[in-house]
């Protein structure tokens, strides 16, 4: 490799020194024109390759194009998947909310029937005492049947006292009057017993059935017992819904969405940047198109100079000196780390680290 | 007759249920939805206290609590907080604009009839109902 990189940096020199030495040993102009013309020649050859760099370069650019549009393409869908993740969050908090709404609503819904459930149970219970307390009234009957005795045994002591009078005749005569008002009281009493015993039994006729009804509602059987049931198990199910409220946690799953979302617009992104390291690409292959114009240039003085031995020495650098005037036109570490590998020289510019990729 | 309660809520839901409780008591009363619209009832009805929900779209609670603590006519008809926000700086911040009470949803309906009655008692202790809110 040190061999060739040192022939090429040579070659100028050695070519015209070449050119003259066959000219002069054969004194063959028709070999030293042949030799001219293929020199000529070489300049349509670099100019060829110069073309078919650029038609690569322009092939490898329409296809990094179209690789960059799709990317675009991909990075628009990405951009519409954001704009609904960020419409699912939105939709998503207003459910979650509604659902809390709800969720408040019926445990507080559950709390006031709660309440109404309590303030019915407390009412049976004040009818059940209310009922109790109109049975003490039957306890008046006896009393009503010890009036009733009384006023029968008064008769019987009226009936004797008015027979004992008679027996008495004339001096009884005032006593046989208060006799018979006793008896007319007696008999009064007895028809006055008689109808609060009647009103008593109106009073109180089936109480005892009301009671036993009014007992049974207050069983466990009974409509509040069943609405306490029905609210225990809403109560259940609105603490299933909370539960399951809490568990989907949405905002969790959309968070986990739009991370998943980001990191592949992050790696699109990272390749759009990596399609665009093209762009080296293209200055690297366009640094070596200008090398060889340069070098096309130079060969068609050199062969002018041969063509016209008269004309003067060639003005221009040698190549030498042109390859070092093209590695000042790097900007790769690539470029630098190749241009050393063939020549065997350091750059000046070359002394420090070479970066993975250098931008500009 | 019992007097007039004046509910503030957005919430449809929430204002049937506080009629629901209010009205099992024998409460009468009238409802607006939201700030606005409660400022205006409580001028022309005068209510014998008001309930008022704190997130409320438009006009929220704490701005019609500052409004009423305002009006030389409204702000001695005592008020109380209705909040789904129960951190200790939300009921602060709800009692520092000046109502008697604040009660987090959901509510004890037996709490809230409670403290209704006793604000709504002609010779009601505000301090007393104030400390029987915080708990």
């Amino acid at each position: 490799m040190q061999a060739h990189a040192e022939t090429v940096s040579k070659a100028p020199g050695r070519l015209s020194r070449w050119l003259r030495a066959l000219t002069g040993r054969f004194g063959q102009p028709s070999t030293a024109d042949r030799a001219l013309d293929e020199l000529k020649e070489t300049g349509t050859y670099l100019t060829l390759m110069h073309q078919q760099l650029g038609g690569a370069l322009g092939e490898s650019d329409a296809g990094a194009q179209q690789v960059i549009e799709r990317l675009q393409s991909i990075h628009a869908v990405s951009l519409q998947q954001s704009d609904r993740i960020d419409e699912t969050e939105a939709n998503g908090r207003h459910l979650m909310q509604v659902m809390k709404d709800k969720v408040m609503a019926d445990t507080q819904l559950g709390s006031i029937l709660e309440m109404f459930v309590q303030k019915q149970e407390a009412d049976v219970q004040a009818n059940l005492e209310r009922i109790k307390r109109l049975q003490g009234v039957k306890g008046l009957a006896p009393l009503v049947d010890v009036i009733a005795t009384v006023a029968r045994q008064t008769n019987f002591l009226a009936i004797n006292a008015a027979i004992e009078a008679a027996r008495a005749g004339e001096a009884g005569r005032g006593f046989a009057v208060v006799a018979a008002e006793i008896r007319q009281l007696s008999n009064r009493t007895s028809e006055v017993a008689v109808d609060i015993a009647g009103r008593i039994n109106a009073a109180t006729n089936g109480i005892d059935e009301e009671l036993r009804t009014a007992v049974e509602t207050s069983d466990r059987s009974t409509t509040t017992s069943n609405m306490r049931r029905v609210l225990s198990d809403i109560a259940d199910m609105q603490e299933r819904f909370a539960q399951s409220v809490a568990q989907l946690d949405l905002d969790a799953v959309i968070r986990g969405v739009r991370s998943g979302h980001q990191d592949i617009a992050d790696r699109l992104a990272d390749a759009l940047g990596q399609v665009q390291s093209h762009d080296v690409v293209r200055q690297r292959v366009e640094n070596v198109q200008r090398a060889l114009d340069d070098l096309t240039q130079h060969l068609r003085q050199t062969s002018q100079q041969l063509n016209s031995p008269g004309a003067p020495a060639l003005d221009g650098p040698p190549l030498s000196q042109r390859m070092q005037q093209h590695a000042q036109s790097y900007v790769m570490g690539s470029e630098r780390l190749t241009h050393r590998e063939v020549t065997g020289q350091q750059h000046a510019a070359d002394a420090g680290s070479t970066p993975r990729i250098e931008l500009f | 007759m019992k007097p007039l309660i004046l509910t503030i809520e957005d919430q449809p839901d929430i204002r049937r249920l506080i009629r629901m409780t209010l009205e099992f008591k024998g409460y009468q009363v009238i409802e607006a939805e939201g700030g606005e619209e409660g400022l205006a009832l409580a001028r022309s009805q005068r209510p014998a206290l008001i309930l008022l929900d704190v997130m409320m779209p438009g006009m929220n609670g704490l701005a019609v609590s500052a409004q009423l603590g305002q009006d030389p006519v409204l702000r001695d008809i005592p008020t109380v907080m209705l909040s789904a926000l129960g951190n200790s700086s939300d009921v602060q911040a709800g009692l520092a604009t000046g109502v008697r009470a604040y009660l987090v949803k959901p509510f004890s309906p037996w709490e809230l009839l409670a403290l209704v009655d006793q604000l709504t008692r002609p010779a009601a202790n505000a301090a007393s109902a104030t400390d029987a809110a915080l708990k």
